[in-house]
Formats: structure tokens, C-alpha cells, sequence
């Protein structure tokens, strides 16, 4: 029996060391400095373009980075991995900011230690961050808005799409469309798909079945946003129900290439990457202090979608 | 002493022996893994990261003592995950609707806590359905209302109060001149919780009714223990640990969010099986729930420090999950 569980051990061992590479990108560090960027909700596709320009600036600068979070949005469980980030003496940590006030005490913890932190592509007012990279999330719900008033024009209802209630981003991209939507008397309301693909699509098949005379669905994300196109596939319904929202993933993209989707907001999460390592290396290499980026707020469309689709599978867009 | 009675303490007494066997195990295990880690990150091994850990486990720890004593008694409760968001949702809306201060709005919460937790404990025993339906049932109920009650939006921006400070702040004392010693509440109160623990179910009366009622329930009646009623209190206290967990997070954070605790309640169960609790009841030790949720910790601590992603995160602590229960089942079979 002892010999069984010591057997079980060590092979549990042996694999974490075979694991152990797998999913830390490395480069070979010249500058000798390690930064550690975290996201929420980090098991989403969504993440993969802001890795690969993590990448790409970590190979550039000769860093290394690692990339972590929760697999889903878990306040506690992200500020207790910034807590052994500090406690590892990374050199720079970026993180999302999902939440108006979990995060302020841990990250000026780091700020205290000396650790530079960044926000990126999520942030909340009064956190003591040095800067936020990132969209700024009440004017791309505004552009969106707007987007969908020309759609559906005066008096219209749609309803949005939110996968993660409570994320305060999200919220503020839903509240800038309202306020929009609200000047064109269109009415709305706003149903969570939880960020599990396949619910999500149910999810919104559910809603239509008892709001047959909508005239749309929205994402404010990215897997709801892909939800969005794949529910209006599902139910045969391209040209009379508008969907659209957030993010380009692939699934989004080929879904606007098809016409069950009509656009997506882009917020160019490969900039949120790539310019988080630049500033913590920035930082630390002349003492430069990190600004605030804002990653802007294109949309893609049918008219500009072929120019992107390729870019997109290959995790730069 | 009637035949009943003897055979009953003497299965305790060999149910203790097994358990003693089984923390000696777990305690290995945790060595084991804490000396990987230590060989593979060198902030491993410190003072500072061992806080961490107590700290980072404690929300997880306190719930599983409770757990582990429900299983013991031979129940589940899947709806851990959502009371632990319930409570500090319930409180801090109290708190900034009702005007409440968080002290009272805090004890209104534990009430409400042992309520939900009769309400399972009802369910089960009285409708004779399998607690782990009963739970999964109420956990879906209890996550949606508190949906409801927060429309989906954490709870924070709550008024200052020693609250916080006393269940989520920092513990300073000066060691000597210039130096102090800072130790997290939630590890503090880690701690308390589990000594009450061990206090209950291994040195109490009622601690013997619990491993009585869940090794032999037959048995346990008719040397006039109450069941039922053994039970009902598991439930209600494995609620209550979950709800003062909630607060001990919302206190550290300053916020909560309605959809904390997800999943949650299979880690609480692993931590408390990983620690040695036997899955059919009539076996289980505080003490192994200790070093079971430390496991969890320290696993979850060590890959972060390593820098590895969340995805082969999930995967290892799977891993670590199935075997422990291998290993816990190999040694039933064995006694």
C-alpha cells in the first residue's frame, strides 16, 4: 500500500515537471527581467491575441513573461495569484481590473514592494495602477450603440448579451450603448449567457422563443458576441434578427463573413499584450512611468472583414 | 454498558485508529509536495509564502471543516459554493439598502445561513432524497437569487467599520524593536475554526454521535442517538462555516461578487476527501481536513510561483484530486 501511494505521488511529480513548460513562454532573457500578465476569465479565446503580443514584445526585448488567471472570473483566486506573483519577485505584473475595489489593496501591495503594475484591457476608477492599457469601455458601448441604432432604427428592442455579470467593464460598455439606445427610443434588456459557448447559444435560442418580435442580440463580449452569430445560424433567422458585439474571434468573424452577423466592435487585444510588456520593460529600463493607451475602438464589418479573418486565426487579431 | 454501546465505542476506537493512520499519510503527502515545490521556486520555502498559503487556503479550509464533519456523518452539501457568495451578498446589500451596520446585518446573515442549511438538512431527511440532489437543487436556487438580490453587480463601496479589519485585515505585533510580525486575520481565524473543529468532532459527545451516525446508523439508533437531528446540525453547521468563509473574503477584498464560489464546493469536497474523510461516511478527522486543504493551497501557491498557466493549473490539481481518492480508497479496502 505505502509503496502504491509513494508510486502515485512521484508520478504526479513527474508530470508537473513535464507540465511545467507547457504553457510559460519563455524566451531566452538577456535583460534578465520576468513579468507576469493575468487575466480573467483567462480559459476564453479571446486571450489568445493578447498573448501572442505579449509574446512577440517579451521576444523583442529579450524578457520573459508568463501569462496566468482564474479559468474563470474569481476575484480571490486572481488576487491571491498576485499575491505569490509579489511574493516570486516578478520584476512587472499586468492584470485586469475586474471589480471596483478587490483589486486596490493587492496591487498597492506590489506598488509597495516596488513591483510596477499595469492594468490592461480591464480597469476600475480609484485603483492605484500605474496606467491602463486598454479600450475604454463607455465610449466603444457608445460607438456600439450607435452602430445598432442604424440597424434597427427608431423604436426598436434588442436585448444585450453579458457573460460575465458583475464585471464592471461590461457593464460600463452596456450602460455607454444604453444611453445611446435610449435617445432613439430603442428598448432593451440584458440576459447573462455564462462564458460556456454552447449555453450561451441555448441561452439566447431560449430567449427568442418567447421574444419572437425582437429585432436583435448584442454581445458585450467575446464568447457572447460569437453566441450572438452562431444563435441567428442556429434559428435560420439572418436578415431578421441583427446580431453583432464584441471582439474578434474567429467564430465572430466567419459569422459577419456569412451574414448571421452584421459587426463587431474591435478593441485590438493584441496591442493590450504587446504594449503591457513594453511599458513594464520601459520601466524598469529608463525609468520611464506607464501611460495610459487607449487600444481604440474599430469595428469590423462585412466591408473590412476579409482583411482581418486570416490575421485573426492566427492569433494576431 | 449494553452490547450496542461497546460495539459502538469500539468501532470508534478502530475508526480513530484508521483516521490517526490516514492524517500521517496526508501530512506526508503534504511534505512531499512542499519539498517539490521548495526544490523547484526559490520563494518557496519562506516565511512570507507560507502566510500566503495560510491566508489564500483559509476561505477554502474553513469551509471544508465543516463539510468534512457533514460527510462524516454520511451527507453532501453541494450548495457550499453559493452560500459562500450568498452570505456576504445578503450582508453588505442589508448593509447598503437597510442601512444596517455590518455587525448586525453580519449576525442576521449566520441566522439565515442556518436556516438554508435546516432547509437542505429538512429536505433530505424528511423527503428522504439523497443530499447530494437535495444541494444541487438548492445550490442553483441560492446562486440565483443572489443574482437577483445584487442584479448581477458586486457588492462593494460598503461603509468602514473594525468589521473588516477583524475577519479579513492584518494582525501586527512587534517581535522586537522596528520589527513586526504581520499575520492575515483570515489565517487566524483558519485556524480557530479548525480547532473548533477538531474540539467538535473529536473530543465532544456529539462528535462521537456524528461517527456513529455515519458508520452505523442502524446501530447508532438503537443505542439512542438521534440521527436526524445529528445530521440536521452538520447541515446547518457546514452552512454557517460557509457563510463566515464568505465573510472573511469579503472582508480581505472589500467586495463581493454574485458569482464568487463557483465550483467552489467540489474543491471543499476534494480537500476534505484528499484529507482523508471516507466518501460513505463514518470515517473523517479535522485534522486531515487541515492538511487536505493545505494540499490544495500549497499546489495552487507553487504553480503560481512557478509561473505556470491557469489551464495546466486545473489539469494538476485534477490530478492530484483523483489520486488522493485512489489512495484513500485503496486504504478502506485495506482496513
Amino acid at each position: 500500500m505505502k509503496r502504491f501511494s509513494i508510486l502515485t505521488l512521484t508520478l504526479i511529480l513527474f508530470l508537473t515537471m513535464s507540465f511545467v513548460g507547457l504553457n510559460s513562454t519563455e524566451v531566452a532573457a538577456q535583460e534578465d527581467l520576468e513579468f507576469t500578465l493575468l487575466a480573467h476569465s483567462s480559459a476564453i479565446a479571446f486571450w489568445r491575441p493578447v498573448q501572442q503580443g505579449m509574446e512577440d514584445a517579451a521576444e523583442q526585448l529579450g524578457v520573459s513573461v508568463n501569462f496566468t488567471g482564474p479559468a474563470q472570473m474569481d476575484h480571490g483566486q486572481q488576487v491571491a495569484m498576485i499575491e505569490n506573483q509579489i511574493s516570486a519577485g516578478v520584476d512587472g505584473i499586468g492584470t485586469t481590473i475586474t471589480d471596483p475595489s478587490a483589486y486596490n489593496n493587492i496591487v498597492q501591495e506590489a506598488l509597495d514592494e516596488g513591483i510596477p503594475v499595469v492594468a490592461f484591457n480591464a480597469d476600475a476608477e480609484g485603483n492605484p495602477r500605474m496606467a491602463y492599457i486598454g479600450q475604454a469601455p463607455d465610449t466603444a458601448g457608445a460607438a456600439m450603440g450607435e452602430r445598432i441604432a442604424e440597424l434597427v432604427g427608431e423604436g426598436g428592442s434588442i436585448v444585450f448579451l453579458n457573460e460575465d455579470p458583475g464585471h464592471t467593464d461590461l457593464e460600463a460598455r452596456t450602460r455607454g450603448a444604453q444611453e445611446v439606445l435610449d435617445e432613439y427610443n430603442i428598448s432593451y434588456e440584458s440576459i447573462d449567457t455564462t462564458t460556456d459557448l454552447s449555453t450561451a447559444v441555448s441561452t439566447i435560442m431560449d430567449y427568442y422563443s418567447g421574444n419572437p418580435d425582437i429585432d436583435g442580440w448584442f454581445g458585450v463580449s467575446a464568447t457572447a458576441t460569437e453566441a450572438a452569430g452562431l444563435a441567428v445560424e442556429q434559428l435560420d433567422l439572418a436578415g431578421e434578427v441583427y446580431a453583432g458585439g464584441f471582439d474578434l474571434t474567429p467564430t465572430t468573424l466567419e459569422a459577419i463573413q456569412d451574414g448571421y452577423a452584421q459587426f463587431t466592435m474591435d478593441q485590438h487585444p493584441y496591442l493590450q499584450g504587446y504594449y503591457t510588456v513594453h511599458a513594464l520593460y520601459l520601466y524598469h529600463k529608463y525609468a520611464i512611468d506607464p501611460v495610459d493607451i487607449d487600444t481604440g475602438g474599430g469595428i469590423v464589418d462585412q466591408s473590412n472583414v476579409n482583411d482581418v479573418i486570416d490575421l485573426s486565426a492566427d492569433g494576431y487579431r | 454498558m449494553s452490547d450496542v454501546q461497546s460495539k459502538n465505542n469500539l468501532l470508534k476506537d478502530k475508526s480513530l485508529q484508521i483516521v490517526k493512520r490516514r492524517e500521517f499519510g496526508v501530512f506526508l503527502a503534504l511534505v512531499l509536495i512542499s519539498a517539490f515545490f521548495s526544490f523547484m521556486s526559490g520563494s518557496f520555502l519562506t516565511y512570507r509564502n507560507f502566510i500566503n498559503i495560510l491566508r489564500q487556503t483559509a476561505e477554502l479550509g474553513i469551509m471544508t471543516v465543516g463539510m468534512t464533519m457533514l460527510i462524516t456523518s454520511q451527507e453532501f452539501d453541494l450548495s457550499v459554493g453559493s452560500m459562500y457568495a450568498l452570505g456576504p451578498v445578503v450582508a453588505g446589500t442589508m448593509v447598503l439598502e437597510l442601512g444596517l451596520n455590518i455587525w448586525i446585518a453580519a449576525f442576521l446573515t449566520i441566522l439565515i445561513g442556518a436556516v438554508l442549511g435546516m432547509l437542505n438538512g429538512t429536505i433530505t431527511l424528511k423527503f428522504g432524497i439523497p443530499s447530494f440532489i437535495t444541494t444541487l437543487g438548492t445550490m442553483m436556487l441560492f446562486r440565483g437569487t443572489i443574482l437577483m438580490i445584487s442584479d448581477g453587480w458586486p457588492v462593494s463601496g460598503l461603509p468602514d467599520s473594525n468589521f473588516y479589519g477583524i475577519f479579513g485585515g492584518r494582525f501586527s505585533f512587534e517581535i522586537f524593536e522596528g520589527r513586526f510580525i504581520n499575520i492575515p486575520m483570515q489565517a487566524v481565524w483558519f485556524i480557530i475554526v479548525v480547532i473548533l473543529g477538531y474540539i467538535i468532532l473529536q473530543k465532544s459527545k456529539f462528535g462521537y454521535k456524528i461517527y456513529a451516525t455515519g458508520g452505523n446508523r442502524e446501530a447508532a439508533e438503537l443505542s439512542g442517538i438521534n440521527t436526524v437531528k445529528v445530521k440536521m446540525i452538520c447541515f446547518i453547521m457546514t452552512s454557517v462555516t460557509a457563510v463566515f468563509a464568505g465573510f472573511t473574503s469579503l472582508s480581505y477584498l472589500g467586495s463581493v461578487s454574485p458569482t464568487q464560489g463557483q465550483g467552489m464546493e467540489l474543491q471543499v469536497i476534494a480537500a476534505s476527501v484528499i484529507g482523508g474523510t471516507a466518501l460513505f461516511g463514518g470515517s473523517g478527522s479535522i485534522v486531515g481536513a487541515f492538511l487536505g486543504a493545505a494540499i490544495m493551497g500549497v499546489v495552487r501557491n507553487g504553480l503560481s510561483l512557478m509561473g505556470t498557466g491557469a489551464y495546466v493549473q486545473q489539469a494538476l490539481i485534477g490530478l492530484i484530486i483523483v489520486s488522493a481518492v485512489i489512495v484513500n480508497v485503496q486504504y478502506s479496502k485495506n482496513e
